[in-house]
């Protein structure tokens, strides 16, 4: 018998992790499915793209902040890495001549597909995790928060400085539009699989014991700085997949696209969401962007009862705030705390034994109250 | 308790008997910024003991343990495990080498169910220990029907025995209890009484014991140590312990 349950607690043995695992890609396929069928509407196309972008990125940012309950807010800084990584590699050599005449002679020699510059993207990003992360990780509380946000800076001001390799300030343009629905979903799809198999591994136990009670993890031997580390790099892989990612959608970008505004949209739907989950990532990432669009239609007028309706400019990015401090007031673990969807199998009775199969698999998740509560589906 | 052994995995060296003892520390001195928490503190812990460590308020009973863990490093001393030197040992160097504790303030890893805050226990374990060894030990600490409860959610009470079982997960050699009956009721000090003994007749562990409730201390121990303003005054037989003049001094100049 399988059943889909909702449960915040790791999975005892091996074949729970896979259905932990599995739990959170059918969370993962729900999305791209209501996505897909909103894809078909043409006006919907580029945003059904860029929210499961930003899905990818509310996932970096949640395997970090969720796993050692230290707030980043340097997770940008990873995306423009990717973007910009993962963006001039997929430039056509021709390209390249006319909008970075000054890069250096192997880069500007090379172009790759839409799949090798994700991976660079990821691994530039985990690169600067790896070689900051030392420094960072020591740090404990809003000490770290405050030098993840140095790191943004530092970052986005390097980044609007080489302008042999980033055209500065300036936009930074003619990526191939290489971004596409499958790119997008299939991308989710491995990444919401990774970083479920990461929470559910001893690495990620190690660092949520760190989160709880770091004196008492290094007494049974736990490495602070190293389970640390790990979600770190982890997690700006991902960040730098999303860049990558945007880039190829946007063709067109500058270090000021990803900057505050860019940090405070994550942060929302990370908080809506739960950040101790990957189910509540995918949520918050949902609630924020039908929220958004919502307003941002209203921004630019909408007719009622025969009468343009303009709500005045910026109450989109303001309905943000409004919904973090909602949430922080009422739910601060978010809509789905540290729950995710998990497939869980039971040894099946004897008098049903029959071939097992996945019950209500359509059923979205419910939410719980507190993280031991459980709801659960079960045929 | 006692129908479901507690059970261990690593071959033992010798017990009690063989010279050298598991765990010595000698002169231990520990400084805090003018004030001398240990003054040159010695302390033999032998395998299969049950060593109890008394002292008023702020002698320096628990200093002595976070200097034992690695928590704290000793300005002056030296500590050997098994007769390694592991004075300037990281604390992980030292829980992978055998030595496990429990926090005076409990110290779980709050948002984590029992089970986990078991697992992670298992982290420090030589590698021997297995998934399987966790469940017998949530069995034999009464802790399964809980295994998969929120820690912060239980009863202290149950914190307590869940603390205990994360420093047994990883199967250590020596074993600090600081204050383990401290806020539990008759019954469950009864039962903890018990839990020690059979730690140290089946898993042939160390055990160094800290509390106030002297009945429980001077009950279980084979030994114990009287510690004040960061010395050992006493160390010796159980019963002896209150009939030295410098004792029952040190308690009563702390009233
Ligand atoms: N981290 C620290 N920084 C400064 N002083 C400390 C620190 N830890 C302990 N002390 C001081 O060292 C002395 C010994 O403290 P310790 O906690 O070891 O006593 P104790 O014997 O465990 O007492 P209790 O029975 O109250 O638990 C006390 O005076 C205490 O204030
Ligand atoms: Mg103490």
């Amino acid at each position: 018998m399988v059943r889909l349950a909702l449960r915040s607690d790791s999975p005892p043995d091996l074949l729970g992790r896979l259905g932990a695992t599995a739990g959170a890609l059918l969370a993962a396929g729900v999305v791209t499915l209501l996505g897909g069928l909103l894809f078909l509407a043409p006006t919907m196309a580029e945003i059904v793209l860029l929210f499961g972008i930003n899905a990818i990125l509310v996932i970096g940012f949640q395997v970090f902040v969720g796993n050692t309950g230290i707030v980043s807010f340097g997770h940008v800084a990873f995306m423009a890495v990717g973007a910009y990584a993962g963006g001039i590699a997929a430039m056509p050599v021709l390209d390249k001549e006319v909008v970075l005449p000054d890069l250096p002679g192997a880069l500007a020699g090379t172009e790759v597909g839409f799949l090798p510059a994700l991976l660079v993207g990821g691994a530039a990003a985990a690169l600067l995790a790896l070689l900051t992360g030392p420094a960072l990780m020591r740090l404990s509380g809003a000490a770290a928060s405050i030098a993840t946000l140095g790191l943004l800076i530092i970052v986005s001001n390097v980044l609007a400085q080489a302008t042999p390799l980033t055209r500065g300030p300036q936009s930074l343009f003619g990526v191939p539009e290489n971004t596409t629905f499958i790119g997008v979903y299939a991308s989710l799809a491995v990444v919401v699989a990774l970083s479920a198999w990461f929470k559910w591994s001893g690495a990620g136990l190690r660092a949520r014991a760190v989160r709880d009670q770091p004196a008492a993890a290094e007494a049974a031997g736990v490495s602070v700085l190293r389970s640390r580390l790990w979600a770190f790099v982890l997690s700006a892989f991902i960040t730098g997949v999303a860049g990558a990612l945007y880039a190829q959608l946007l063709t067109a970008f500058s270090p000021g696209s990803f900057y505050i505004p860019q940090l405070v949209l994550v942060i929302a739907m990370a908080i809506v969401g739960g950040v101790g989950g990957i189910s509540g990532a995918l949520l918050g990432t949902a609630v924020i962007t039908v929220i958004n669009e919502v307003l941002r239609k209203v921004e630019s007028g909408v007719p009622i009862a025969g009468v343009e309706i303009h709500a005045p400019s910026g109450i989109s990015f303001a309905a943000l705030g409004v919904a973090l401090i909602l949430m922080l007031r009422w739910r601060p673990s978010g809509l789905l705390g540290a729950s995710e969807v998990q497939v869980e199998t039971r040894a099946p009775a004897p008098a049903e034994a029959g071939p097992a199969r996945v019950a209500g698999a359509a059923v979205p998740p419910v939410a719980t109250d507190r993280p031991p509560a459980e709801a659960t589906v079960e045929e | 308790m006692s129908a479901a052994p507690v059970p261990a995995s690593r071959t033992r060296s010798p017990g009690p008997g063989t010279d050298a003892p598991l765990l010595r520390v000698t002169g231990a001195v520990k400084r805090f910024s003018g004030l001398t928490a240990l003054d040159g503190a010695d302390l033999a812990l032998a395998a299969g003991e049950v060593l109890g460590l008394i002292g008023p308020n702020g002698s320096g009973k628990t200093t002595l343990v976070n200097c034992v863990s690695g928590a704290l490093r000793i300005d002056e001393g030296e500590i050997r495990l098994g007769g390694r030197d592991i004075t300037r040992a990281s604390r992980a160097r030292r829980a992978k080498s055998g030595i496990a504790r429990t926090f005076q303030n409990l110290k779980l890893f709050g948002e984590l169910t029992v089970r986990e805050n078991v697992l992670v226990g298992l982290n420090a374990s030589s590698g021997a220990s297995s998934l399987e060894e966790v469940e017998g030990l949530l069995r034999s600490l009464r802790l399964e029907e809980v295994a998969r409860e929120i820690v912060s959610t239980l009863s202290y009470g149950t914190q307590r025995r869940v603390e205990i079982a994360r420093a047994l997960a990883g199967d250590p050699r020596v074993l600090l209890l600081d204050e383990p009956a401290a806020g539990l009721n008759d019954g469950e000090t009864a039962e903890l009484k018990e839990l020690i003994h059979e730690i140290r007749s089946e898993r042939g562990c160390g055990v160094l014991v800290i509390d106030h409730d002297m009945n429980l201390v001077l009950g279980i121990s084979d030994r114990v140590q009287v510690l004040d303003e960061g010395k050992v005054i006493y160390e010796g037989a159980p019963q002896e312990a209150f009939k030295q003049p410098r004792v029952v001094a040190a308690y009563l100049g702390a009233e």
